[in-house]
């Protein structure tokens, strides 16, 4: 009795607010609701909802950006992130810096919105300033006005955020390993190229996957710093598909169209995730069996 | 000879790592110390451009901005707000998930693994797919404009991280230190007080930061159901702010630095713990 005891407050909790909406977020996606009046009113329309979200070119667009963006972001942030923790574990007092990358993380994607949104700026911001300084200047760019640079400078953005903590996970693991594989590698003669190719690298596999499913899915949430920096413009050309779902539902007042989209978003987003768990693991696998 | 040739390539590879490392280090902090310098100035003094480094130094320093930012506009009751539904669902979230934790570790009943699984898998639910459904049941409970509102679902998402980190440290625990209390007549409750969490407090207290962090930085769900301006935590406070002020850069830089700042105290007391967090591997940024 007791176990039931213990488990029931937080069930009860579970059940409202994760498993009960979960069920709603379906239920509705086959409703035409406004969300402004009763529940009750909601009319039932079938596959309607669906047959107009694959109709939906914005939303898709939406999510095609971010699929771009999500590679994108793989593709700097993890040589980033990996190069850095290379170079602090083979220093003696890395702390420091393992403690100055780590600040960016814990702030907020709003804060680091709005920090990057000044640091963007055309008239004061540090940016431009920067291009100018090293002679760059015909680089320079009002970056979040212009449709081309907008959804790029967001993704920096997104970088700088979380780049920390994907560096201090490779930290750990390549202080982890094992010493005297390295000791056995220089005696049979490897340079450091070789080293890091057939001893690091394979090594780090896990770590690597890891990092990457946890950036997939991290990059294609990006919302906040979205929302603070352009909301979506200039044009549709830095909406996101979560902010589509917010948008349909409180800018266009139709809540059941907006949890349909949720159901296809979040079932791609899951998909995702084992798409590129079976990749990497079979990759990873082959490369190194 | 080759020797110290070999030597000389050392020290350059080392001081351009140094180099390198150094450049990053900068573009991590640079940006917070523009912000806050910028947070000691007039707006027309932001507004007139002066070079990297001269903008670093305020011309003429004033406590201004931050005596209008807190008092004038309502960013010390957004601060207090903050507090409160952090330390409510913190509490809240660690308790219930403790109690789920223990349950399902040290006790045999029907249900066990699919309670723990249950909650483990709503873990990988993706944000986008959610915050919908939990704002019209919020509504539909008439908690829209409410700090029971926002306490009660920020509290259920810290559930299954407590649960999947304090369960897995509550495994470890011997099982014949159990036995022993029970045969010195301890029941259930006792045995949750006296053992189970004295033994786990390391990882309660590595989960609660990370919790703190979540919450404190949270801004979506209040920006949906808090349209009281009473009752904003401090990030929709922030961001309404913002939408209001947006040209007058130095006071909303000056919100922004209110906001962050107990978050990096936090950080910078606690740095050990939190980055033994990650670690360890459990936790994800």
């Amino acid at each position: 009795m007791t176990s039931y005891l213990l488990i029931i407050p937080g069930m009860i909790l579970f059940c409202v607010f994760y498993v009960y909406p979960f069920y709603q977020s379906y239920r509705l996606s086959f409703f035409k609701w406004s969300g402004y009046t009763p529940m009750s009113t909601a009319k039932f329309i079938g596959l309607d909802n669906y047959r107009r979200a694959f109709d939906d070119t914005v939303f898709w667009e939406a999510v095609v950006r971010v699929f771009k963006v999500s590679a994108g972001i793989i593709v700097l942030e993890v040589p980033i992130a990996l190069l850095l923790a290379l170079f602090v574990s083979r220093l003696v007092r890395g702390g420091i810096y393992r403690l100055i990358f780590f600040i960016p993380t814990i702030l907020s994607p709003i804060i680091v919105g709005l920090i990057w949104k000044w640091m963007y700026e055309p008239k004061f911001g540090i940016v431009n300033q920067v291009l100018e300084a090293v002679g760059l200047s015909n680089l320079k760019h009002a970056w979040l006005a212009e449709s081309g640079t907008a959804m790029g400078a967001i993704s920096v953005t997104f970088v700088w955020e979380t780049f920390g903590t994907y560096f201090l996970l490779f930290l750990v693991g390549l202080i982890g390993m094992d010493r005297q594989l390295y000791e056995a590698a220089s005696i049979e003669g490897a340079n450091g190229r070789q080293t890091f190719r057939y001893v690091t690298l394979p090594l780090l596999v896990p770590t690597i996957i890891l990092v990457s499913i946890l950036l997939v899915l991290g990059s294609m949430q990006i919302f906040g710093q979205v929302v603070i920096m352009t909301n979506g413009g200039p044009g549709y050309s830095t909406e996101v598909p979560a902010m589509r779902i917010l948008k349909e539902a409180f800018d266009n007042v139709s809540m059941g169209y907006s949890t349909t989209l949720s159901v296809i978003f979040g079932f791609l987003l899951v998909m995702a995730s084992f798409a590129q768990l079976f990749i990497s693991r079979r990759y990873g696998a082959k490369l190194y069996d | 000879m080759i020797d110290a040739g070999n030597r000389t390539g050392k020290r350059l590879s080392s001081i351009g790592i140094h180099t390198l490392l150094i450049v990053v280090s900068v573009t991590c902090l640079y940006p917070f110390f523009w912000i806050l310098a910028n947070t000691f100035k007039p707006n027309a003094e932001i507004l007139r451009n002066e070079n990297l480094l001269a903008t670093l130094i305020p011309n003429q320093p004033s406590w201004a901005n931050y005596t209008k930012v807190l008092f004038q506009y309502d960013f010390h009751i957004y601060v207090l707000n903050s507090v409160i539904y952090t330390a409510a669902s913190v509490v809240l979230g660690i308790t219930l998930g403790v109690l789920i934790a223990y349950a399902v570790s040290f006790h045999r009943f029907p249900l066990r693994n699919a309670v723990y699984t249950a909650i483990i898998i709503t873990m990988m639910v993706p944000m986008p797919g959610i915050f919908i459904p939990k704002y019209i049941i919020i509504s539909q409970l008439g908690l829209l404009n409410s700090r029971i509102g926002l306490i009660l679902p920020y509290a259920t998402t810290l559930i299954p991280l407590t649960l999947f980190i304090v369960k897995n440290f509550m495994d470890s625990i011997a099982k014949e230190m159990m036995e022993a209390a029970t045969i010195d007549g301890c029941n259930k409750w006792n045995k949750l007080w006296m053992i189970v969490i004295p033994l786990t407090r390391p990882a309660i207290a590595t989960v609660a930061i990370f919790h703190v962090r979540a919450i404190w930085n949270e801004w979506l769900l209040p920006s949906l159901t808090i349209t009281n301006t009473k009752l904003h935590p401090i990030q929709s406070g922030l961001m309404k702010f913002q939408d209001e002020h947006f040209i007058d850069y130095s006071l909303t830089m000056t919100g922004l630095v209110v906001s962050m700042l107990p978050l990096l105290l936090m950080f910078f007391l606690l740095q050990k713990h939190i980055i033994q967090g990650i670690s360890s591997g459990a936790l994800k940024g």
